[in-house]
């Protein structure tokens, strides 16, 4: 076995012992895929990413939602096609929902990524003979 | 804020034009939509957990749940002369269409009409800025549905995993 073949292994086995996660994290989140109405998803909070599909678009769009039961977890999940419902875990109703939308700031954007990419390319390979020492001022 | 009934939470997320360049018209600088999110609120959990339904409606206050077995899809024609798509294309469908509305413009009295006939509201990360551009999207996407290339089964859950 090389020494790239024993790095892999290694790795491999770290995360075969130290990655295993267990069945009661598993099932939380609204994305938990439950489609028992008597043992739903639960959750406080939403991720959507929409992606840009359309010509000369260069973000998407980011929906982020927090919301919560009388303080606790809400029941969550997905309708076919996509979007999500919440409803009230008894007692109480779904209260102090919060919404907020925003950009993924750790994501760059088409034009962002096109032009990390050429710095990246350049300065791998510049950067054997002359290191840059600018930081990338594109990446976030 | 608390909810009662069957409620649709819509969000809109603003075009940054700054970065991403207007939506098409100058009439309608700084009020163009990227995309919408819609979250419905519900009294209790739906059958099957709504993996089988339809997201009810955003306007108005009276929301049917409607599942897929009130429906009878066997009825849709499914025509061998128009082109099906694969996966990713009815996961485009999908997205195109999740993410959109169709709302008109609005009339700010005095100050004139806003979004242009609802040219603003489009989604347009996902749509075309002009209304014939959506048309021809609605129909090619529709008459991809129609297709008997793709199944009944195929096109009405083409993302999920079950």
């Amino acid at each position: 076995m090389t020494m790239r073949g024993f790095v892999l292994a290694g790795l491999l086995a770290m995360v075969s012992v130290g990655g295993e996660v267990s069945a009661e994290e598993v099932a939380t989140g609204c994305d938990c895929g439950s489609t028992d109405a008597a043992a739903p998803c639960t959750g406080n909070a939403l991720y959507v990413r929409v992606d840009a599909t359309r010509r000369g678009s260069h973000s998407d769009a980011v929906f982020e939602w927090e919301f919560n039961a009388n303080g606790g977890l809400a029941y969550c999940g997905q309708f076919a096609n996509g979007d999500y419902w919440i409803a009230p875990r008894p007692p109480g109703k779904v209260s102090k929902l919060r919404l907020y939308t925003v950009m993924d700031r750790s994501a760059p954007t088409r034009i962002q990524s096109w032009k990390a990419w050429v710095y990246w390319t350049v300065r791998i390979i510049t950067g054997i003979i002359v290191p840059m020492k600018t930081s990338c001022p594109l990446c976030p | 804020m608390s909810f009662t009934g069957i409620t649709s939470l819509v969000a809109a997320k603003q075009r940054n034009e700054a970065q991403d360049g207007n939506c098409g018209a100058n009439a309608i600088r700084g009020e163009c939509v990227d995309a919408y999110n819609v979250v419905t609120v519900l009294n209790e959990v739906p059958p099957n957990a709504g993996r089988d339904m339809i997201r009810p409606n955003i306007s108005g206050s009276d929301k049917k749940l409607i599942r897929f077995c009130d429906l009878d899809l066997s009825r849709l024609p499914q025509s061998d002369l128009l082109r099906g798509t694969d996966a990713d294309g009815l996961e485009r469908i999908r997205q195109r269409w999740s993410h959109s509305t169709e709302v008109f413009s609005m009339r700010n009295y005095p100050a004139g009409s806003f979004s242009e006939a609802g040219r603003a509201y489009r989604a347009h990360i996902l749509h075309h800025d002009y209304g014939s551009g959506m048309a021809q999207a609605f129909n090619n996407d529709l008459f991809a549905l129609l297709s008997s290339d793709n199944g009944i089964e195929e096109k009405k859950r083409p993302w999920l995993p079950w």
